[in-house]
Parts: structure tokens; sequence; C-alpha cells
């Protein structure tokens, strides 16, 4: 008799992207130095020089096209390397933004009063949270948007071997003088990075992940409507939140401007702790939570079509 | 101890097809064993707390005590004692 578990029966996803920044670290090095010597804006010049090329290598332009066909549907070849252009113009912007933050602290993450509040209320009933995201606007910034609530913070990001871009997480509690201490869990240590996420959450911290690419093994993941066809999401998200009875608050963020971000909840849930356990087993059992988030990205893809980050064709 | 644990893992993860008596004491329970993974990792933890009023807190622990039933079972009773 076969165990529905064993690895043997499980179907696995070969990872369609990767966290490697497509440029050699002394690219990074010139944009950080230039930052740190003359600022944003010559960095941003740069920028110009370096998104011209990327516009022009096949390869690159390949990644972008595979969203761009299905935000804008097909359109000509001018049209399509214009939509490249700007993708990556504000992809790169976004990316010194981050070195910004990292190198001089600077950055204005601001939000509603009334998301604030829905986070705060959240927050307070429940003493930990789960902020959902995706790779959209100024995403790895959105610590900073936390800044209001006086909870441990906890970000799980992906660490591959190679990386050389760096990472920031300034961030500042109320009443601190310094940046403080950020949990970082890379869901490709040990256990996908579970028992830290469970010891983050037992810490009563703000939890941030993103939900829009898969990672390893197919059992964990839902296919769901998208931009007009069918990807696959993970569901550890909300798998760990129905076992933790943690409350998710779904999170995007645009970039409004040099160093500048609007932060918005657009949706929070809470999935019941037997979810999975009843007639739908498993999986499938969380797609109508991983579909409110396909759908909530897909409105932030309407109203924002420049600011999403998935450069790899995820309707495969 | 070594039943319920059975039992509450064919519940809790959904084992289908999967007997008490056909998991074995010291069959590892991630990987070629039993081949659960890291998210059944977090329905575990819960539920070992849950029944059994003991935390695995940290990777250094789970490694401890996720190899086999049997060493699920010594760690929980250790803590308890």
């Amino acid at each position: 008799m076969q165990k529905q578990a064993k690895p043997k029966t499980a179907k696995t996803n070969q990872k369609q992207w990767s966290s490697r920044s497509l440029a050699p670290a002394f690219f990074h090095r010139i944009f950080y130095a230039t930052i740190k010597m003359t600022g944003r804006q010559t960095a941003y010049f740069l920028l110009f020089f370096v998104v011209c090329f990327y516009c022009l290598v096949p390869n690159i332009r390949k990644r972008a096209s595979y969203y761009i066909n299905r935000r804008f549907g097909k359109c000509g070849a001018l049209e399509n390397i214009i939509h490249t252009f700007r993708l990556y113009w504000k992809f790169g912007q976004t990316l010194v933004d981050r070195s910004v933050l990292r190198i001089l602290g600077k950055f204005n993450a601001v939000g509603t009063e009334n998301d604030k509040a829905t986070l705060r209320k959240l927050y307070a009933e429940h003493k930990k949270v789960i902020l959902l995201t995706g790779h959209t606007g100024c995403w790895q910034m959105g610590i900073s948007y936390l800044d209001f609530l006086d909870a441990p913070k906890a970000v799980v990001m992906l660490m591959e071997k190679g990386n050389v871009d760096q990472h920031s997480f300034k961030w500042k509690a109320p009443g601190e003088k310094g940046p403080q201490e950020i949990t970082i869990i890379n869901p490709a240590g040990p256990m996908g990075g579970t028992l830290e996420i469970l010891d983050a959450l037992k810490q009563k911290s703000v939890l941030c992940t993103t939900a829009d690419r898969t990672l390893g093994s197919l059992k964990h993941t839902v296919e769901v409507d998208f931009l007009g066809g069918k990807i696959r999401v993970p569901i550890s998200p909300y798998k760990i939140a129905a076992a933790t009875e943690t409350p998710v608050a779904i999170s995007f963020s645009n970039r409004t401007g040099p160093g500048e971000g609007h932060f918005r909840i657009v949706k929070t849930m809470h999935v019941p702790r037997d979810t999975g356990k009843g007639t739908t087993r498993r999986a499938q059992a969380f797609a109508p939570y991983a579909q409110n988030f396909a759908d909530e990205l897909e409105k932030f893809c309407m109203d924002h079509p420049y600011q999403f980050y998935n450069f790899y064709n995820m309707w495969q | 101890m070594h039943t319920k644990l059975k039992e509450l893992l064919i519940e809790e993860l959904n084992l289908v097809d999967v007997t008490v008596d056909e998991i074995e004491n010291d069959e590892p329970l991630f990987g070629e064993g039993l081949g659960l993974d890291s998210l059944d990792a977090v329905e575990i933890v819960v539920l070992v707390q849950k029944n059994f009023n003991v935390e695995i807190k940290n990777m250094d622990e789970g490694k401890l005590a996720f190899q086999s039933i049997n060493s699920l079972v010594d760690f929980i009773k250790e803590r308890q004692a």
C-alpha cells in the first residue's frame, strides 16, 4: 500500500525564478559608491543607461515579456520595448531606493490612518499577524511602513548563494534611536524555515512574507486565476496562519516618487484552524485564500502596471 | 504514547492510506521515510504542543525530535519529566 505523503508520489516543481541579481557584483558596488558619494539622483542617471542596455538584450527582454503580454495584450515591437523599459526602469528605481535606504537610511513609507488602525487592531487582538505581499512596488521597504506598530518584526526572504545584491531592512521602533533587529528567515534553510517562522509568531511578531512565487514541491501549491491565465502560488502562508491561528493582512505598496512608497492594507483574512481537514483535503482547501490574494494582486497590476516584478513565466 | 502519536499524525496530517501499524517506530519522518515535509513540521509542532504541552522551540530541538516516532516520543517524555 502506498502512503500518500511519500516523496516519490509528490510532483516536484522546477523553480522558474531566482532571487539572484542579473548584474555582476561590481555593478552593484558602482551604484553603492555613487549613492554614498553623490546621492540618489546620480544613481538614477546611471540606471537609465543600464535599463536601456537591458532592453536591448533579447534574453532580458524575454523575462519581462511574459507579464507584459498578459497585462497589456499582444502589442507591436516598439510598444513592447517601451513597456519593457518602463517596467525595468521602475524596478531599477526601486532597487536604487532600497540601496539608498541601506546606505543613507532614507525612505518615506506612507499609509492611511485607516490602514494603520486596521493593522493595530488586528495585532492587538491576536498579538501576531502575517503580512502577506507580493514582489510589487517597494515591497522590501515594507518594514519601514511598520514603524507605527510596536511589535517584533520578522521577514521571510530567500537568500540564495551567489546573490550579490544587498538588502536593507532599516527599521526604527517608536521612541527608539537606532535601527532595530529584524529576524530574517530563509525558506531555503532546514525545514523551510518553518520552525523559525513558528518561533517568530510565538514571539508575537509581525511576520512579512510574499505569496506570489512557489518554491520547491508542487504539493504545497494551488492553481489560481491571474491576469487571464492560471498560475501556481504557495499555500504555506495560509497553512501556517491556520495552524497558528494567526490573522493575515494582504498588503501592497507602490512607489510614489524618489525614496517614497505608499503602503495599503487591501484585505484581512482569518484562515480557520481546521482548514484542509474536512472533505476538501490538503492544499485545495487553501485555494480560496490564495485566490483572494491573486485577485488583490491583479487589482494592483491594473492600478500600477509597471510595479510588478516577477520576471519569469508564471503561467507556464 | 507511540500509538497515540501515530494516530495524531495520521489525523492531523491527512495521511490517507496509512495505518498506525504501517508506521515503523524507527522510520524517518521526513524525506525518504514517511515522506513528511516542512509544512507538515508546522502541524507536528502544533499538535505536540496542543496534545502533550511540549514546545519544539527551534531547529536544534526540531532536528532532535523529528528523526522518527521513537525520537519524538523520547523528546516529549524528556520534556514532560
